[in-house]
């Protein structure tokens, strides 16, 4: 009995997701292909476009100067968040710190805000007369702060800066529970051969927590190409000089705009945009290994 | 025997069967008003369903009226539009639906973009005629809530701008401002304040607020000179050479050698506090910023003044129009009869006017109602110049003004076009700081043509011949 | 000794890093005590005149909002899509583990799939489907889309790993059915990994935001998300921000407490399935 049970089960426990997967996955995605094959602009008038969208899309500036922008923000937030949270959980990671819960809360406490008011607290901070500026004037003993909002240079700034507030503590957390599970033993071993703190980190440290350092780097990444909200809200638009112009923003104001059939074609372009981002950092880190 | 899936479960599972209780009790079960009205202003709720001592609610007046019940809901406008927009593209309709809703002019495009008669909202031509009140509201503001001649909303006022500015502070400089007739004259004028307020002192003070991060004053500007960014049949305007011109002009206000205008910080508990400390010495004032001026910062009262705008050729307007509410009907609303009612009792009639007047200065769209001696009273918030008036008149000004604004083109391409504007006037302040006006104009026509260029280029593509 | 002063050094600028990232935290409190007036002209606090601190910007959420029932809506959601998450996710995950079936691979390449997708290119459609089963406003359309998770699934497939087959063996030897066998041998052993998925899951769907905000139309049933961005008024010059940061505040402070108060072992949790191989 239990032969033919130990050949069913699996397929009935994977059944709630592809049930599920067809049902609330397969048909919004037909229709989003569908439509992106359409130009639409109410509900009932739709014209067949082929790959009309697909073609305006790839000749758009904008589309690209999105794109670059989007791939820029997603390199420097990459470049940044995961040293820095890795460091900070090398930071924390002593047996004998003190303090340690309340270290770990007060980075990951940015998490809990959500990305949603993240946008708000920090349109505050950096207001023209806002803390931020307050802050600086006072410490140069300028007369005006920098143009959080108004000058691109700044804005990108602020945006990363946001960025990674919010999300230092989640890759630090990941960070230390990879940080756990490497054998102390191996470090140990190390240190008998003579190896020196820079060499512990790079042979056992490095190894010990590649699983958790190659996931958060593609998770990081699927998210980092989709930032909108932060500079959307920061900026209540795209931006000085289209500054926080992100490919989602594009999407956005293409919804915004009411033909449905272009968002989803944008939407689809993202989803290109994400996969070939995506392999070519598997492959890149694949080629890596190899070494 | 411990549960496997381990104590957190258990609490979320415990926690979900509490809340889940205490909401399944506290539910009573809710029959749908007659009618549902979202609003995204919390003073146009405060309006319409607080009861004003002994006066009831327009909204209870309403149900008196007509035994019909009223349901308001107050979203966010991002929120509400998203709903909305939703909720329209799926062509719904039933108890989710609203009856009415009132929507912001800066996010209504979207709505007018369907072809005449998919779009969500209801025409409101015959209505408006049958009822006699198409001839008594402002033509230009029902021009601004139409599409092709279709009128979809009733407009919530007729927003006139004025100039306001820190009478007593320009006083001390020994600056006649209101006396500028042009905005050449206006910026000469605060050239001079400037000077004389730098000798004693005042590094930060500017005499304008101007926004720098978005485009609204500058657009307001242009439409003074009777430019929208694009006409009634979606067609960019921006490559008319005076919007360089205009661009310029703005840059030119905001930075280089000549400036006098800073930009106003978000939120109107900050620039209330710019406005009182004299950061900033002027501002752009249409009618419905006159209540949080007067609610953020009272110890401004009899201390400021309003002003006719400065115009840049003599064909412009004195005054422009910035903002705006309309109130609508879905198509598919189950009692578009009933529904109209509360359209007229809430903006047209008499109760809603003076309801209205409780909360704001804002002049109404009814022509006729502009003798109503409300708008004609001395407002002492205001600095008088004439001997023996406790304020100045400026319900005066603003119907003034409101016989002149210019007509505001609602169109589905905005979207597009704002942005392009932004882009533009970006680049102008920083050519602006870097060399001052050589070659600004030039280069701004340059840069507006190419955004026209592009523009034209998406608008097409999402047009349907 | 040079370990001391090394001990001194990490010890300095893990208390500057971790004084900028609360930093906005405090601003956040202190915001939520000031009144409109103060609420820009001071950083902090209005240190010389703290008798103006007030706290009616609580007494304005909790009278003129109807906080509790965001609260109660949020709790109700966030449990309830938490517990079937966690269930459902387990149980795909102990599949993917430890048993092959025919279609395990496409399977799995199709999971990964929907790990690219954005959440946009599902929106429109998702919205119109829920349309036409009549589920617009309903507690359904929050909680069953989403009842699996292929990053729980993934998760739980690397911590089952940990489950020894020869337990298994056993269990199908006295009898036991497959079900028996997650429930009374897989689960206990992976129960720290439980325990932080849920904690994770909790979190995310406590902020979740963008599809509730359009699905969910009766003001009843808002969650805190939903709520407290209505407050977000336009024009946003009449934000009432120190409200708002008081919800905002208010919010927060659920997980913040779950999670200062678990953090060890959701860190030990993920530690035990996520990182290894």
């Amino acid at each position: 009995m239990w032969n033919w049970q130990h050949r069913y089960a699996p397929y009935l426990f994977v059944s709630p997701f592809v049930v599920l997967f067809c049902v609330f996955m397969l048909w919004p995605l037909g229709r989003s292909i569908l439509l992106s094959l359409h130009k639409t602009a109410g509900p009932r008038t739709h014209r067949w476009m082929g790959l009309g969208n697909y073609g305006f899309l790839i000749q758009d500036r904008l589309f690209w100067l999105a794109v670059l922008n989007t791939l820029a923000y997603a390199a420097a937030f990459l470049l940044l968040q995961i040293p820095a949270s890795l460091g900070l959980a090398l930071l924390l990671d002593r047996r004998n710190l003190r303090g340690r819960h309340l270290f770990r809360f007060a980075f990951f406490s940015p998490y809990l805000v959500g990305h949603v008011f993240v946008a708000v607290i920090f349109l505050l901070l950096l207001a023209r007369n806002g803390p931020a500026n307050q802050f600086l004037m006072g410490l140069l003993g300028t007369s005006e702060g920098l143009g959080w909002t108004t000058d691109p240079l700044a804005a990108r700034l602020a945006v990363i800066i946001a960025a990674l507030w919010l999300s230092l503590g989640y890759g630090m957390i990941y960070f230390l529970a990879a940080l756990q599970s490497v054998d102390r033993e191996l470090y140990d071993a190390a240190e008998v051969d003579g190896a020196g703190a820079w060499s512990r980190f790079w042979h056992v440290t490095l190894p010990g927590i590649k699983p958790v350092l190659v996931f958060l780097i593609l998770v990081g990444t699927i998210g980092a190409l989709q930032l909108f909200e932060l500079p959307y809200v920061m900026f209540q638009g795209g931006g000085p000089q289209r500054a926080g112009m992100t490919v989602v923003m594009y999407l956005f104001l293409a919804f915004e705009s009411g033909d449905i059939g272009y968002a989803s074609a944008v939407g689809w372009a993202l989803v290109a945009l994400i996969l070939g981002v995506t392999l070519a950092q598997v492959r890149l880190m694949r080629a890596a290994r190899e070494d | 025997m411990s549960f496997p899936l381990g104590k957190p479960i258990l609490v979320m599972l415990l926690v979900a069967v509490i809340a889940g209780g205490t909401l399944a009790l506290r539910a009573k079960p809710r029959h749908r008003a007659d009618l549902v009205l979202w609003v995204f202003a919390d003073a146009h709720a405060q309006t319409y369903a607080k009861d004003m001592g002994p006066t009831p609610s327009l909204l209870r007046q309403f149900t008196a009226n007509t035994g019909k019940t009223v349901q308001l809901e107050l979203i966010g406008n991002r929120g509400l539009n998203v709903r909305l927009g939703s909720l329209y593209m799926a062509d719904a309709s039933g108890p989710h639906l609203p009856d009415l809703v009132e929507l912001e002019i800066g996010t209504v495009s979207r709505y007018f973009r369907p072809p005449l008669d998919e779009v969500g909202l209801l025409p409101l031509n015959g209505l408006l005629k049958q009822s006699g009140w198409l001839d008594r509201l402002v033509r230009s503001r029902l021009v601004t809530w139409s599409k092709q001649g279709t009128i979809f909303g009733v407009p919530h006022d007729v927003s006139p701008v004025a100039l306001c500015y820190r009478a007593d502070l320009f006083a001390e400089a020994g600056v006649d401002i209101e006396s500028s007739r042009t905005w050449q004259e206006f910026q000469d004028n605060c050239l001079k304040a400037q000077a004389h307020w730098r000798q004693q002192g005042h590094r930060r003070r500017w005499a304008l607020e101007l926004f720098e991060a978005s485009s609204g004053y500058l657009g307001c500007l242009l439409l003074q000179r009777g430019i929208n960014l694009l006409d009634v049949d979606d067609r960019p305007q921006l490559d008319d050479p005076r919007v360089a011109a205009t661009v310029a002009a703005y840059a030119l206000m905001l930075a280089g050698p000549r400036r006098i205008a800073a930009d106003g910080a978000a939120g109107d508990a900050v620039y209330a506090q710019d406005m009182a400390t004299g950061t900033l010495c002027a501002w752009l004032a249409p009618d419905w910023r006159l209540a949080s001026m007067k609610q953020y910062a009272p110890q401004l009262a009899g201390k400021v003044r309003l002003m006719p705008l400065p115009r840049f050729e003599p064909r412009d307007a004195p005054t422009s129009t910035y903002g705006g509410t309309m109130l609508g009907i879905s198509r598919r609303c189950a009692d578009p009869q009933a529904a109209w009612r509360l359209v007229e009792h809430l903006y047209l009639s008499r109760a809603g006017l003076e309801a209205r007047q409780h909360h704001s200065d804002m002049l109404p769209p009814v022509m006729d109602a502009w003798d109503d001696p409300v708008y004609h009273r001395a407002d002492p918030y205001f600095a008088s110049h004439a001997p023996g008036e406790t304020g100045q008149r400026i319900g005066e000004l603003y119907v003034q003004l409101a016989r002149q604004i210019p007509v505001r083109i609602v169109s589905p391409a905005a979207p597009l076009a704002e942005p392009s504007l932004t882009f533009v006037m970006g680049r102008a302040l920083a050519h602006a700081r870097r060399h001052g006006q050589a070659g600004l104009e030039e280069a701004c026509r340059q840069w507006l043509a190419d955004e026209t260029r592009s523009l034209r280029r998406r608008i097409r593509q999402g047009k349907f011949e | 000794m040079l370990r001391r002063s090394g001990s001194i050094v990490a010890y300095g600028i893990l208390a500057l890093l971790a004084g900028l990232s609360v930093l906005p935290f405090i601003w956040l409190i202190c915001a939520t005590f000031k009144t409109p007036g103060d609420f820009f002209a001071h950083v902090l606090l209005p240190w010389r005149h703290l008798d103006r601190l007030t706290l009616d910007n609580y007494r304005i959420l909790f009278d003129d909002q109807p906080f509790g029932l965001w609260l109660a809506n949020s709790l109700l959601l966030s449990s309830a899509h938490t517990v079937i998450v966690v269930i459902l996710s387990s149980l795909g995950g102990f599949a993917l583990a430890k048993y092959r079936f025919r279609g395990k691979r496409p399977l799995m390449l199709v999971m990964l799939a929907t790990m690219l997708l954005p959440g946009q290119v599902l929106l429109s459609g998702s919205y119109e489907l829920m349309y036409k089963l009549g589920w617009l406003n309903s507690y359904a359309a929050i909680l069953v889309p989403g009842a699996v998770s292929v990053f729980g699934m993934f998760l739980f497939r690397q911590a089952m790993g940990a489950v020894p087959d020869e337990l298994l063996a056993a269990g199908r030897v006295d009898g036991c059915s497959e079900l028996r066998l997650w429930w009374d041998v897989a689960l206990p052993i992976v129960r720290p990994m439980v325990g932080a998925y849920t904690l994770l899951t909790f979190m995310g769907s406590w902020n979740s935001f963008l599809w509730p905000q359009i699905v969910l139309l009766d003001p009843m049933k808002y969650t805190l998300p939903i709520g407290l961005s209505n407050m977000i008024g336009l024009p946003s010059t009449q934000t009432p921000y120190g409200t708002l940061m008081a919800g905002t505040l208010l919010s927060i402070l659920p997980v913040a407490l779950l999670f200062f108060i678990l953090q060890r072992d959701f860190i030990a949790g993920l530690a035990s399935g996520a990182v290894k191989g």
